[in-house]
């Protein structure tokens, strides 16, 4: 007999959604095989069982979270009566449908023991140890999500990027305010609730300071007019692209806006993975073309294509999802010529990107007035890394890219 | 360098024994039937009923004969048929044998070599049982199980040079197994550990036949690109650890393998000196592939479901790895 428990399937996972399930009891199963489909804060997504056998207990039916590593399902001999564990780690019944009661006393028993214990092997905790790494930072790929010797090797490797785990100290919401007749409450979907826990978290914790620039568009708006004259629709750059791109670039010089605030102190990342705010019908998704900066700018804008598709369909993988060291967010497309973002954590800084609108311009340093296509970028970085003269040359080093297009291309 | 079977390096190492003359060998069924496993064939008519004594069915006297000679200078060879009989020898063995040379303060030694075997094969629960474990764990006694030929003959001779008492432990299932055989006179010391089989992604601890089981493991997960290293042990008692703790150093991963039962077995004890010496380089929960526990089943479908199989060694190996 052998328990099946909820995967950790990012760093900061803390319990699963169990949408519905694909085996029964009385199923068998094989190590590998999907059993169930279940939502966690940033995806929805079908779990492996790491254990062949015959499902023998379903424990947390659908519709109920689990934490992670709790016990989900077990498999054993066929009808075989299971006597309940009592050290089990206890499922947390939270029913959808009843989502009142739901928002206030489950979470807290959830943040409670969300930072007991990262599992991982001896050698993972020496090896993490003796390159000061930072074991929340490293996802486990072992049975029940144990951080192994390969995953700590991978991170050392510089593959995958460490993510900064939740704050061991998530906030504790407060029981909402009783009801007036007539109100409705809409239950959080598991996206809303993650939002609210990381942007809480990151507005809390990390002392934001804004930084903007107007930036020249005209070089860049000519030359995605030559890229995409010949290109068809599907292969074309944009100019979040072109935006995307000398970010990457500007980031591979400025390691402490690639930067994570640790408790150790500030975590430098290897690589520069740039993450892209993408609005969706349920919320926001920011998936993440990694090696931003060696990509050549075509690689940057079939990636991003290829993540906004996946987003819009809700494919999206953790992988997709894991690993971001700077966000881009661009509201250009609505009309917002300015606006403050707030910082993704474990990230140093977001750019928001506004609208890029004809605006009448002095020439140089003529008396001329001349039209120019200008496009107003606001950094918004944090305090504990960074300081606002190095902001300022990272944002003009953005801009000096974007308003010369073709140092990228070289 | 000769190719030779188990039961030959023994022949030739027990021949080559019986050239001292304080060597004799004491046994039931040894002189006129050659011995079960056929290893003393043609001893008695070489050597004579003197040196080799057939022995009642009363093995507490065969062991107590050969301590009292052992202590007087002689060099006995014991041979206990089916280790499931030395049970009705263990006051001797333990309490006495094992003892002599302390409680008499170093004024006797006790230099016999009592050979014995392991194995099953529809023998059944009271012939189909290893005792390793429980000679193992008595101090005062050198306890060998080799695995190959060569290790045969090696160790039969440390073992016949050897002050102690030594259990010598054969197997039923490897008297027709071949290997290389050195020429010469060479020796393969009591409590030196050998690496059987290099590989980079896990170890595999173990001794007597489970080393060609293990063996048969790597090859047949080489072919899926797992590279098992496999340990042999050789010496239970004293039990020399360095080369496995070396290799689990490097892999972070072990199973070990034994031909015993679970609980109490010599896998605990091997399992447990990797933990407590090689903690930080643990990576995985090491698994133990042992008999299922409980007694041996004579029918041939229910034995096959006890004993360690390559199959189940293969499992083993990739549950540590996380491999399906």
């Amino acid at each position: 007999m052998a328990d099946i428990t909820m995967p950790k399937m990012g760093f900061d996972m803390t319990e699963g959604l169990i949408v519905r399930w694909l085996k029964k009891v009385g199923d068998h199963v094989n190590k590998g095989e999907a059993i169930a489909e279940i939502e966690t804060d940033k995806v929805t997504i079908e779990i492996e069982t790491f254990v062949s056998g015959t499902i023998s207990e379903i424990i947390a039916q659908a519709g109920t979270r689990a934490q992670v590593g709790g016990v989900i399902a077990r498999t054993g001999e066929a009808g075989a009566a299971v006597a309940p564990k009592a050290a089990v780690a206890p499922v947390a019944a939270l029913v959808v449908a009843t989502p009142v009661a739901a928002a206030a006393t489950p979470r807290a028993a959830v943040t409670a023991t969300s930072s007991t214990g990262v599992k991982a092997s001896p050698i993972a905790k020496k090896m993490a140890s003796q390159h000061g790494l930072n074991l929340g930072d490293i996802q486990g790929t072992g049975p029940s999500g144990r951080i192994v010797r390969d995953d700590v090797a991978a991170v050392i490797a510089g593959n995958p990027t460490p993510v900064a785990r939740p704050a061991a100290s998530a906030p504790v919401i407060a029981p909402p305010p009783a009801a007036a007749a007539g109100t409705t409450v809409v239950p959080l979907t598991s996206m809303r609730r993650t939002i609210t826990r990381r942007l809480t978290q990151s507005w809390q914790s990390a002392p934001h300071f804004y930084v903007s620039m107007d930036v020249d568009m005209g070089a860049t708006l000519e030359l995605r007019k030559q890229i995409n004259a010949p290109l068809a629709k599907d292969q074309q750059v944009s100019i979040n692209d072109i935006i995307v791109k000398a970010c990457g670039v500007a980031l591979a010089q400025f390691p402490y806006l690639n930067a994570s605030y640790v408790e150790e102190g500030i975590q430098l990342n290897p690589s520069v993975n740039v993450s892209i705010a993408v609005a969706i019908d349920s919320g926001l998704v920011a998936p993440v073309i990694t090696n931003t900066d060696s990509r050549t700018l075509g690689g940057v804008a079939r990636e991003a294509k290829r993540l906004i598709a996946l987003a819009r369909d809700g494919k999206l993988g953790t992988e997709n999802l894991s690993g971001g060291t700077f966000t881009v967010s661009n509201l250009g497309m609505y009309g917002v010529t300015t606006f403050d973002a707030i910082i993704t954590p474990p990230q140093c800084a977001i750019l928001a990107v506004g609208a890029v609108r004809r605006t009448p311009v002095f020439k140089g340093d003529s008396n001329d007035v001349v039209a120019a296509n200008i496009c107003s970028i606001t950094l918004s970085a944090d305090h504990r890394i960074t300081d606002g003269a190095e902001a300022a040359r990272f944002v003009a080093e953005i801009k000096r890219l974007v308003e010369n297009p073709l140092l990228m291309l070289v | 360098m000769a190719i030779l079977t188990v039961r030959e390096a023994l022949q030739q190492a027990l021949h080559e024994a019986m050239q001292d003359e304080r060597v004799f060998i004491i046994g039931e069924d040894i002189g006129h039937y050659g011995s079960t496993y056929g290893v003393t064939a043609g001893f008695l008519e070489k050597y004579g009923p003197e040196r080799i004594r057939d022995a009642p069915i009363a093995e507490a006297g065969i062991l107590g004969l050969a301590t009292g000679a052992a202590m007087a200078g002689m060099r006995p060879i014991a041979e206990i048929m089916s280790v499931n009989f030395s049970l009705l020898a263990f006051d001797i063995i333990i309490n006495h044998a094992a003892k002599i040379y302390s409680m008499f303060g170093g004024k006797f030694s006790v230099p016999l070599v009592m050979r014995t075997t392991n194995g099953w094969t529809q023998l059944s629960a009271t012939h189909s049982q290893s005792f390793d474990a429980m000679f193992a764990y008595i101090p005062g006694l050198k306890v060998v199980a080799p695995a190959t030929p060569a290790d045969m003959k090696g160790m039969f001779r440390a073992a016949m040079a050897d002050p102690d008492p030594v259990i010598f432990i054969e197997h039923t299932l490897m008297y027709g197994i071949k290997g290389e055989v050195p020429d010469g006179d060479y020796v393969v010391p009591i409590g030196k550990s050998v690496l059987a089989r290099e590989g980079r992604h896990i170890t595999v601890v173990t001794y007597s036949r489970m080393v060609h089981l293990s063996l048969q493991a790597a090859e047949l997960l080489a072919q899926e690109g797992i590279e098992v290293e496999v340990v042999d042990l050789r010496t239970l008692r004293p039990l020399d650890m360095s080369i496995a703790l070396e290799s689990f150093k490097k892999t972070n991963h072990a199973v070990v393998v034994t031909e015993d039962w679970q609980s109490y077995g010599t896998s605990a004890e091997i399992a447990t000196r990797l933990y407590e010496a090689g903690f930080d380089y643990l990576d995985a929960p090491i698994q133990r592939v042992n008999f299922r526990e409980v007694p041996m089943p004579y029918a041939k479908n229910l034995e096959m479901q006890v004993v360690v199989t390559t199959e189940r060694i293969v499992a083993a190996i990739k549950k540590v790895l996380n491999r399906s």
